[in-house]
């Protein structure tokens, strides 16, 4: 109920101010209109706008449509009072009487005269005119704007200017051809037109800023701006600049569109990048205007477009445009009058909010950060309404940098009585506010010092679209107040806060790898509100521009492609994984996969709730010896995915971080025991020591791993978690060290449901070798004695370049599979699964193929093909895929009879010399078993390898020796009898 | 000339700034870089000048000080993030408006209207005393007899402090000069000169407490390298290792020099990281039922020795509910054990521990001392987001097993004492047998020389094939051994020469 009486009243108000504004100041302004829109406009709109109203949330607005209703009514003729098309719209209670706290004399009386016949109002709203003028202009009730176009009481004219400018669009045409007294308040005054009042003159403040040119501006560039100036521009400045498909696309009249836009989606918000003021170039001044002058321009340019928005509308109906004939038509236009239409400006280039400085006071800055804290909304005061307790006369009085000037005395002349204005409490305005607390993000800030924070202020429709954690980049008008010592006395202290009123907010500035979007509900993170329309808001490849970044981005863009391009893309990335780790390509090459992951699936015909997700997120387990440096490239991997998490299996328990000490009851030694599972949605988790951690704990991993899901049944609450992550997890083997007497799957305990849920599981083993423990120390040594650190450091790509491309492939390449590369798999699969099913006896030793396997390729596949930047998975995917899952596993290394690692068999880091060595070894030992000296009793083991090291020109190395002897066995081509030294080599017959 | 403006400065601050600003015509955004410049050259020139300005230390606390006068702070900065603050620079008769000198004027003399191009901004910290700075050391800088005024007590602020319940004297620093202001970070240590004031902390919130503020007028960073040589260092080496030994460490001169060798590490270089190892003195025995004292002879040993040295006796109940690394909270940031300056020495003691429980406080906590052993990294947490900031932090640890519990240090020495020195192990500080002060002074200028020379000493070629050598030999005897040993031999290898 409390709608119609605000709605009402302004009403009135300006109805006086009309009135009356002639015979006061008498002086013939200039109007602000540029060009009278059409009247048909306004008549035709009449019945519909007269209902309107109550939709309105700005008194202002309000006032537009009774106001062209009546005259509208007026110049058709008519002669029924206003209300009755209102009535049934609102509730009885609608009725003048039916605000409690004005005088029910006053105003019901006022606009009674005004239904009536507005002359007869002169006299009897004089008194209370002036004071009333509130009036408002559309923007000025902006709350991020607090223009001081309408700063203070004095100011009144000027807002009756800008009345006039909100109306000249409608009053205007009314007035050419009406001789009632309105008709020579449209060409009042602008509020930029400097006039006798000093607080108009400061408004502008002697600058060059006209704001009637402006206004003028903005509205050619409205109206004139195309693409191609904007390509234009970006070309001079060597940025990157879309090539438009058509030549047609560049001469689109694009803020044309944006606001046919506006109108069909019902939003008022326009983003406006600055860019574009630039590069339009009669408009190059009104973007220095707009960050100098915010205060003042934004409402103007607020101004302009509503102009423009009726005027459009009309264009439209004239010609008939679908969806606004006739009526349709109307009510569209009836319901643009009504509504508050916010020029949201942003693309100035993000500042440190280090380097904001006092000089930046009241003008339009772009500061990026992160969201630490944000309040509930709260309602602040915009407008404040007061009465006299004496003759009931009222005043509205509007904020102004924070505050509300309380009027000491009433302003009627008749009353005059001192401190008789008291606040009416319900008959305030008020908008949404709320101040957030933003934090310089870690990349901004200087070495070795602590994040600064700033205040914004945001206000209505920016409410709530940030919430704490998020990195944005925000426009806004930076303020400087002083700060009151105490909040009850009125004196002021020579501290100023400063804060930042913001009129525009971009979300997720992120510049490393973010969460997995594929993840998240399309369109879920849309922010209702902040959308608005226009530059950016549907535009897919804003998401890529971060402000002022743009062009690095496009720059970025450019060299990820062409680095896609590169045939050694692949080694070229592995390699740059971790680079200070030596060798260990395969595991690199695995977790880079990983890292670009699967694309994730919905299968949308399934059952309710649109089917089962396939999860696309690859999970890779390392199992190896000690120190083979499992934990760096885990820490690596976390720094790289930053929504990663770290979390050590130690240190981990089910319920949470807990761990507890205990005292060894035999060596009297303190004993940490513990157990921490911490989940990242959308990102990497890294789990070290994950063989240590409690059974309790692991069994959550069940369901994270592959329902991607934690369900949490305890303390009356049951409910299901999503934990769409991937999981890179090291373990080292149940002896510590990897026995290899034992198959496999005992060396690495953990449950089989488990290993099948990881795509890769990789052993790494530290094998000893001399000549590789020669290098690997000379390589260590090496790092200490100089200072230029020697990591492979040969073409490698930098941190934050890999992890662009990665960021870049996982959000904008989702690769689906190729018929050639289904075949593919399904045979691989085939044949996994045939390895398995040969031999009954050994399949509990050794991991067998499920149907996860036959997934895991394909998510690797699509991580391979994801990385190449291909929009399909090809053969030559899945193939690797195949060979990192069998290298993982070292099924190659594997004996298929025991399910036992052969040790001998494997090659890490053994050079292609080594082997060439043990091709000879081998090939001199069966000549020499072949050969007469031992035949048929075999060779002694220390006569042969005396033999051959005469034989040869270097020393035979007993090592090496004994690891090609074991292979031959293995083979079955020979046999070793015997124990130490009494063992025989036997050749095996037949073989 | 000189000394009469030292002694007005000494008397009159504000009227000597008063006086700076109204002969001063420069640029106004200049003159607080000028005025900088003006009192380093007249007080900080020299080790003289400085001693006369009045100390602000644990001794001699704000309260002992009239309000506006001119005092120095020897500081640790232990939080950079508060917003930096703005003034009106310029008040009604060409007055100056920095300094304090706005905020405290009654309102009726403020300006009713104010340019905003008079306003400018001041950097606002906050400082505390230097943690872990042992009392000799505070004596030296303070350069004064007189302890009698009264010790403070534990100011407001102490949740800024890294040591918890000891009192110390924390102060919002104002820095009008911002670009000198800029270079300062977290835990560096500097000495400030300016004019203390008593002001609301946080003026946009109405009830904030009232705290200290020193309105700095120049400062000083201390760099690592100052400190003169003397010539006995030779000597001193070897009376050094017996003294530690047969004082607080059971006649075992291993350990003693294992010892030694520690207190002379520092943070070489980060890039690759060669950083100073953190040594486990194992089979360290618990106290008796009779020499109650908790810490031990160490703990005083090593305050007579370092300028910074902090003992942390570890329990479990420490350990679940003290922080050891900085945490923001509602935008303030509350130290940790571990915000320490550059150069501290930090002397962890197991021997409190008990059986019982270590909640998620405890775990982290741990971790992050094992990230400062192994990285000398410390980790603030910010909402949202974690940083991590280098530290330089020589870590001891005293443990009663085979090893620590909860650290793996680089180096573990296992204590074998004589029997006839056990009980020397926990004395009380004045059982401590101290060698004369020149001696005393010799053993700290050893220390200092040996930590500044640190990793300045080529390793020679034979050297580095040693371990090379070392390296692989030990690799064929025990497979686990990784790579981490090479760097510890190689930093104490460092260190020995």
């Amino acid at each position: 109920m409390s709608s119609p009486p605000r709605v009402d009243f302004p009403t009135s108000d300006i109805d006086d101010i009309e009135m009356d504004g002639p015979p006061q100041d008498g002086t013939i302004e200039q109007s602000l209109s540029i060009a009278p829109p059409p009247q048909r406009l306004f008549l035709q709109g009449t019945p519909s706008a007269a209902g309107t109203p109550a939709r309105q949330r700005y008194a202002n607005s309000a006032v537009a449509t009774p106001m062209s209703g009546v005259t509208a009514r007026r110049a058709l003729g008519m002669s029924t009072p206003r209300r009755p098309p209102r009535t049934p719209l609102f509730a009885p209670g609608s009725s003048p009487l039916a605000f409690p706290s004005s005088s029910p004399t006053k105003t019901p009386r006022r606009r009674v005269t005004i239904d009536s016949d507005p002359a007869d109002s002169e006299p009897l709203a004089f008194p209370s005119s002036p004071a009333n003028a509130l009036a408002t202009p559309v923007k000025n009730r902006r709350g991020d704007i607090h223009s001081s176009l309408s700063l203070t009481p004095t100011a009144r004219r000027t807002r009756r200017g800008d009345y006039n400018n909100d109306f000249s669009d409608n009053l205007n045409s009314d007035g050419t051809h009406l001789s009632v007294p309105a008709s020579s308040v449209p060409h009042l005054s602008a509020p930029a037109a400097p006039s006798d009042e000093p607080d108009e003159i400061r408004a502008i403040w002697g600058t060059t800023v006209n704001l009637a040119e402006t206004m003028k501006l903005f509205r050619d560039f409205l109206r004139g701006f195309k693409p191609k100036y904007r390509a234009t521009h970006d070309r001079q400045e060597n940025l990157r600049t879309r090539t438009f498909a058509t030549p047609e696309e560049g001469e689109v009249i694009l803020y044309e569109t944006y606001m046919r836009r506006i109108r069909q989606t019902g939003e008022t918000n326009l983003n406006l990048d600055m860019i574009n003021l630039l590069s339009y170039p009669p408009c190059k001044k009104l973007f220095v205007q707009l960050q100098k002058y915010p205060q003042e321009v934004v409402p103007a340019m607020d101004q302009v477009l509503k102009d423009l928005m009726l005027e459009l509308a009309d264009e439209d109906q004239q010609a008939g445009m679908d969806g606004m004939q006739g009526d349709q038509g109307d009510e569209e236009i009836a319901d643009i009058m009504g509504k508050v239409y916010k020029v949201r400006p942003f693309g100035l280039t993000a500042v440190n909010m280090r380097d904001l400085n006092p000089s930046d006071t009241d003008k339009l800055i772009s500061i990026k950060g992160l969201v630490i804290r944000a309040t509930p909304v709260i309602p602040d005061m915009k407008v404040a309404f007061f009465r006299c307790l004496t003759c009931s006369h009222t005043v509205q009085v509007e904020i102004d940098r924070g505050k509300i000037e309380e009027p000491a005395r009433c302003p009627r002349d008749v009353c005059g009585s001192v401190g008789t204005m008291s606040l009416v409490h319900n008959r305030c305005e008020f908008a949404d506010r709320q101040v957030i607390r933003l934090q310089e993000t870690p990349d901004a800030v200087p070495d070795g010092q602590t994040p600064h924070t700033v205040s914004l202020s945001v206000y209505d429709e920016l409410v709530d679209v940030c919430k704490p954690g998020d990195r944005v980049v925000v426009t806004g008008i930076y303020r400087s107040v002083p700060v009151r010592v105490n909040p009850r006395q009125r004196t002021m202290k020579s501290l100023f806060k400063t804060y930042l009123d913001v009129v525009h907010v971009r979300l997720n500035a992120g510049g490393t790898l973010g969460l997995d979007r594929s993840t998240r509900p399309a369109g879920g993170d849309k922010i209702p509100g902040i959308g608005g329309v226009g530059d950016s808001a549907d535009d897919q490849e804003f998401e890529e521009d971060v402000q002022g970044g743009r062009m690095r981005k496009a720059e970025l863009e450019a060299k990820l492609i062409d680095l896609s391009r590169r045939h050694d893309l692949y080694e070229l990335l592995s390699r740059s994984l971790a680079p200070s780790i030596w060798e260990m390509d395969d595991v690199k090459k695995g977790i880079l996969l990983q890292l670009f992951g699967g694309t994730n699936k919905n299968i949308a015909r399934g059952g309710g709730g649109g089917g089962p997700r396939y999860r696309g997120d690859i999970n890779v387990l390392l199992v190896g010896d000690p120190g083979t440096s499992k934990s760096q490239i885990l820490q690596y991997v976390h720094k790289i995915a930053p929504r990663g998490v770290f979390a050590s299996g130690k240190g981990s328990s089910a319920v949470g971080l807990t761990a507890y000490v205990t005292r060894d009851p035999d060596s009297k030694q303190l004993v940490l025991e513990s157990g921490a599972l911490v989940l990242s949605d959308g990102g990497v988790c890294c789990i070290d020591e994950f063989d240590k951690m409690s059974d309790a704990t692991r069994s959550v991993l069940h369901e994270v791993m592959e329902q991607q899901t934690v369900s949490i049944a305890k303390a009356g609450i049951i409910t299901t978690l999503n934990a769409r992550t991937s999981i890179l997890a090291a373990a080292n083997p149940v002896e510590s060290k990897y026995n290899v007497d034992l198959p496999i799957t005992r060396n690495i305990a953990l449950p089989p449901t488990l290993i099948s849920r990881f795509d890769l599981l990789y052993l790494v083993l530290d094998q000893v070798d001399e000549n590789l423990d020669r290098k690997l120390a000379q390589h260590l040594v090496g790092l200490y004695l100089e200072d230029a650190p020697n990591t492979g450091g040969y073409d490698v790509l930098p941190l934050d370049e890999l992890s662009a491309y990665i960021d870049y492939a996982r959000t904008h390449i989702h690769p689906v599979l190729s018929s050639e590369a289904s075949d593919e798999l399904v045979a691989s699969y085939v044949s996994l699964r045939a390895i398995g099913a040969s031999d009954p006896r050994s399949s509990e030793k050794r991991i067998t193929a499920t149907t996860r396997q036959l997934e895991s390729m394909i998510r690797l596949s699509e991580a391979h093909a994801r990385m190449r930047f291909a929009a399909h998975v090809e053969l030559e995917d899945v193939q690797e895929a195949c060979r990192l899952m069998r290298e993982a596993i070292r099924t190659s290394a594997m004996d298929p009879r025991t399910g036992k690692i052969d040790m001998g068999l494997l090659n890490t880091g053994t050079g292609a010399g080594q082997r060439k060595m043990r091709d000879d070894m081998r090939r001199e030992l069966l000549t020499m078993l072949d050969g007469g000296a031992g035949k048929g009793k075999g060779v002694r083991w220390g006569d042969a390898m005396k033999r051959l090291g005469e034989q040869s020109s270097i020393r035979v190395d007993a090592a090496e020796f004994s690891e090609v002897i074991k292979a031959m066995e293995n083979e079955g081509v020979l046999t070793v009898v015997g124990e130490r030294d009494k063992r025989m080599i036997r050749r095996v017959e037949g073989a | 000339m000189v000394s009469a403006f030292l002694i007005d400065a000494l008397n009159d601050p504000t009227k000597v700034l008063q006086e700076l600003y109204q002969e001063y015509t420069g640029n106004i955004d200049q003159f607080p870089a000028f005025v900088a410049s003006h009192f380093s050259d007249v007080f900080l020139k020299s080790d003289d000048t400085l001693r006369e300005v009045l100390p602000l230390d644990v001794n001699h606390p704000p309260d002992s000080y009239a309000p506006r006068s001119l005092v120095r702070f020897h500081a640790m900065v232990q939080d950079t993030s508060s917003s930096p603050e703005m003034y009106l620079a310029n008040l009604n008769e060409n007055k100056c408006g920095g300094w304090g000198i706005s905020q405290n004027m009654p309102a009726s003399e403020w300006p009713s209207t104010f340019d905003y191009c008079d306003l400018k901004e001041a950097t606002a910290l906050w400082a505390v005393t230097v943690p872990g700075q042992t009392t000799w050391k505070t004596e030296e800088l303070a350069a004064r007899s007189d302890s009698s005024s009264s010790p403070c007590q534990v100011p407001p602020q102490s949740h800024k402090f890294p040591v918890p319940n000891t009192p110390h004297i924390g102060v919002q620093v104002k820095i009008y000069d911002n670009e000198a202001a800029q270079s300062l970070k977290t835990t560096d240590v500097v000495t400030f000169i300016g004019i203390l004031t008593s002001e609301s902390l946080n003026s946009e919130v109405g009830s904030s407490p009232m705290v200290s503020a020193l309105h700095v007028l120049c400062h000083k960073v201390q760099s690592t390298s100052d400190g003169s040589t003397t010539d006995e260092l030779a000597t001193a080496r070897d009376d050094l290792i017996k003294w530690i030994a047969d004082e607080a460490l059971g006649g075992d001169e291993v350990a003693a020099q294992w010892l030694v060798l520690e207190l002379s590490a520092k943070v070489y270089n980060r890039a690759t990281p060669l950083l100073p190892p953190s040594i486990t003195l194992s089979r360290f025995p618990v106290p008796t039922s009779s020499s109650s004292s908790a810490l031990p002879t160490l703990h005083h040993v090593l305050s007579d020795l370092l300028p910074q040295h902090l003992s942390v006796p570890l329990s479990l109940d420490l350990l679940n509910k003290e922080k050891f690394s900085p945490e923001s909270k509602d935008e303030d940031l509350h130290s940790g054990y571990l915000q320490v300056p550059h150069g501290t020495t930090l002397l962890l003691t197991e021997n409190n521990v008990r059986e019982g429980k270590l909640v998620e406080k405890g775990v982290m906590n741990i971790r992050a001392v094992q990230e400062v052993m192994d990285a000398q990294t410390l980790e603030y947490s910010f909402p949202f987001s974690k940083f991590s900031f280098p530290t330089d932090i020589v870590t001891i640890v005293l443990c009663e097993g085979r090893k620590s519990a909860f650290f793996q240090t680089g180096i573990v020495v296992p204590l074998e004492t004589q029997p006839s020195l056990e009980t020397n192990l926990y004395k009380t500080k004045e059982q401590v047998k101290s060698p004369d002060a020149a001696r005393l002074a010799a053993f700290r200028s050893f220390i200092a020389t040996a930590k500044r020379c640190f990793g300045t000493i080529d390793i020679a070629e034979e050297t580095s094939e040693h371990i090379r050598e070392d390296f692989v030999r030990q690799r064929q005897e025990d497979k686990s051994e990784g790579g981490k040993v090479t760097s510890s031999v190689h930093a104490s290898a460092g260190s020995h020469h």
